[in-house]
């Protein structure tokens, strides 16, 4: 205990973690707001659904509780029950993200699942469900083991490509400079997406190289479809045997399909493959709402900035009067600021700010405006927001940048 | 603070007028409006956990279900906060009994969600707090929230978990206490918290 100032007391410990608490949220807050409202959307659908399955599974346990003969059964069936968990080690998992320096890092999950990382390798991990995880290799090398179940559904991206399993064992490494895709398979099978031509299988003891390298042994054209086809998988594999379209050019396929419902379930490169398939002109100028927004968010995930960017001017474009051509104008914004082209950035997030004052990235976008005014014209031209966005969003994510602003004024 | 300050009174006013005649956006700006009221709220009494986001949109869920039900504007906001307080001690008695049967069955923790890396002194006092306020159960931690973090009075806390006033008190001194007990034995994190606490209220 520290003898200099007095004892320790709980307003320590209040103000302290209070401070601290807020400091955390302030830095997150961006982050999780929007993953909060995906949440939310997702939940919202199938909430009493939700409400009905909790309340069962509650009355479950209790039940194993009192009627399994001792806690080993209980901890076995929550055991079963419960999601997938994973522990780190040789690198921590920040917020999903792990990044292996120079020594390698190992993911053991709790359905017997490994994933080692080698040096200089970094991936993000989320997982989606009980035996569902999807996993970005950003950089560098994997080995893989995936343990098998009826439902497993792993999907690892590298790039524009895309790796299915369902329960096997594999070396995946990506270059990210070169952007080549090498896979190695020790054990089991695994769907490749992402890559010119039909989804591929690649077998046990296969080698597959992507782009332009052959598969050297039994990497092949999809023969079957998968355990549990979705009706774009169909779709791409009654296509399988013909030429994929390599541009924006002609079309071949119906703009059909439930896109955000493929994004939801995190296929997706299936999305960006189906609008290529379908031709990328024509989905722009014949996609739903929902598959439009699904395909620019599809894209952004999967790395073709330029296509998210052309779906949400398609979106802005086709939808104006609609709340989806407002929230474009938003991520329109957001995206030509990450591409660092602030003109058009302030452009676009002005026109949401004017369209939708009270919307619900109204607090992110004059943050934004603010940030990327005082970059393009100083902090003087950039005062009377920084005024704005404290009255309006007091406690925000850019309250530190606008009270900085204010202040030094 | 959990109270609105008096510029957002007229906005709360407001959305509940927006909410009870079904306006346009009105779950949107709900979302806007107390998002960073709940974020913070089950930051602070779970700590800076990877599904934190996953239970705001869950309390917005409920919300948006029940919301219609308010009767006063001045009731949203608490009507709010009683939802994200049920939701922290429904999530914090999971975590006990999962993490009870993977003691049980040896099978490995989940990931904690550790802060990002920009002060790590900070971070790991807050993974530490947090790592002692998950030892406290669900009712008392609740508790111990409300009235260290977010200053609120003894009969706003009964109301809120709706308890008694001495129940909420008995809960808050026991916290105390126990909180008090574990952060002084670590002379470290000790140190550390009297120097927050003090350049935090010199701020």
């Amino acid at each position: 205990m520290p003898s200099s100032r007095g004892p320790l007391n709980e307003r320590h410990i209040a103000d302290a973690l209070r401070a601290l608490a807020t400091e955390h949220a302030r830095e997150r807050e961006p982050f999780d707001k929007r993953r909060a409202w995906l949440r939310m959307e997702q939940r919202s659908e199938r909430a009493a659904a939700t409400a009905t399955a909790e309340s069962g599974r509650w009355r479950l346990a209790l039940a194993a509780l009192v009627f399994t003969a001792g806690a080993v059964a209980g901890g076995a069936y929550w055991h079963s029950t419960s999601t997938l968990r994973c522990e780190a080690r040789g690198a921590p998992l920040i917020e999903g993200n792990l990044n292996a320096e120079n020594a390698p890092a190992e993911l053991d999950f709790s359905d017997a699942s490994q994933i080692t990382v080698s040096p200089h390798s970094a991936l993000s991990l989320d997982v989606v469900g009980k035996h569902a995880a999807l996993t970005r290799l950003v950089r560098g090398q994997l080995h893989v083991r995936v343990h098998h179940a009826s439902d497993t559904n792993w999907r690892f991206f590298a790039g524009r490509y895309e790796v299915q399993v369902v329960g096997t064992e594999f070396d995946l490494a990506w270059d990210e400079k070169a952007e080549t895709l090498s896979l190695h398979m020790l054990s089991g099978e695994v769907r490749v997406l992402g890559a010119p031509g039909p989804a591929r299988v690649v077998e046990a003891g296969a080698t597959l190289s992507l782009p332009e390298r052959p598969v050297t042994q039994a990497a092949t054209a999809a023969p079957t479809p998968p355990a549990t086809p979705t009706p774009l998988a169909n779709e791409q594999l009654d296509t399988a045997s013909a030429e994929r379209p390599s541009s924006r050019g002609t079309p071949r396929e119906n703009v059909t399909g439930d896109w955000a419902a493929l994004l939801k379930a995190g296929q997706f490169a299936a999305v960006v493959q189906s609008a290529e398939a379908a031709g990328i002109e024509r989905s722009l100028h014949t996609a739903s709402a929902n598959n439009l927004k699904a395909l620019a968010q599809a894209a952004r995930y999967t790395g073709h900035a330029q296509l998210s960017l052309d779906a949400w001017q398609a979106a802005r474009a086709r939808f104006e009067s609609q709340p989806l051509g407002t929230q474009a104008s938003f991520f329109l914004g957001r995206s030509y600021d990450e591409q660092g082209n602030a003109p058009q950035a302030l452009r676009w997030l002005d026109t949401y700010a004017r369209e939708a004052p009270a919307g619900v990235y109204a607090s992110e976008a004059l943050g934004r405006r603010l940030v990327l005014l005082q970059k393009l014209s100083g902090r003087a031209a950039a005062l009377q927001s920084a005024h704005d966005y404290l009255r309006r969003f007091p406690g925000g994510a850019y309250e530190k940048t606008a009270r900085a602003m204010v202040e030094a004024e | 603070m959990l109270r609105a300050p008096e510029h957002s009174a007229a906005r709360e006013l407001d959305l509940h007028l927006a909410i009870t005649s079904d306006g346009a956006n009105w779950r949107e700006r709900a979302f806007d409006e107390f998002h960073g009221l709940v974020h913070g709220l089950l930051l602070k009494t779970l700590g800076p956990r990877a599904e934190i986001p996953d239970l705001v949109g869950d309390v917005f869920v409920m919300f948006f279900s029940n919301a219609h039900r308010i009767r006063l504007a001045s009731a949203v906001r608490s009507y709010m906060v009683s939802i994200t307080m049920n939701v922290a001690r429904r999530e914090a008695r999971r975590r006990r009994r999962r993490e009870f049967f993977q003691a049980l069955i040896g099978s490995p923790r989940d990931c904690d969600q550790e802060p990002g890396p920009d002060d790590p002194k900070a971070k790991a006092a807050l993974i530490q707090l947090s790592r002692i306020v998950d030892e406290l159960a669900p009712d008392e931690r609740a508790a111990f929230v409300l009235h260290n973090l977010e200053h609120m009075v003894m009969s706003e806390i009964a109301s809120t978990l709706g308890v008694s006033q001495s129940t909420a008190k008995r809960r808050v001194r026991s916290a105390n206490e126990h909180v008090l007990k574990r952060v002084g034995r670590n002379a470290l994190l000790a140190d550390y918290v009297i120097t927050r606490a003090e350049s935090s209220n010199a701020e």
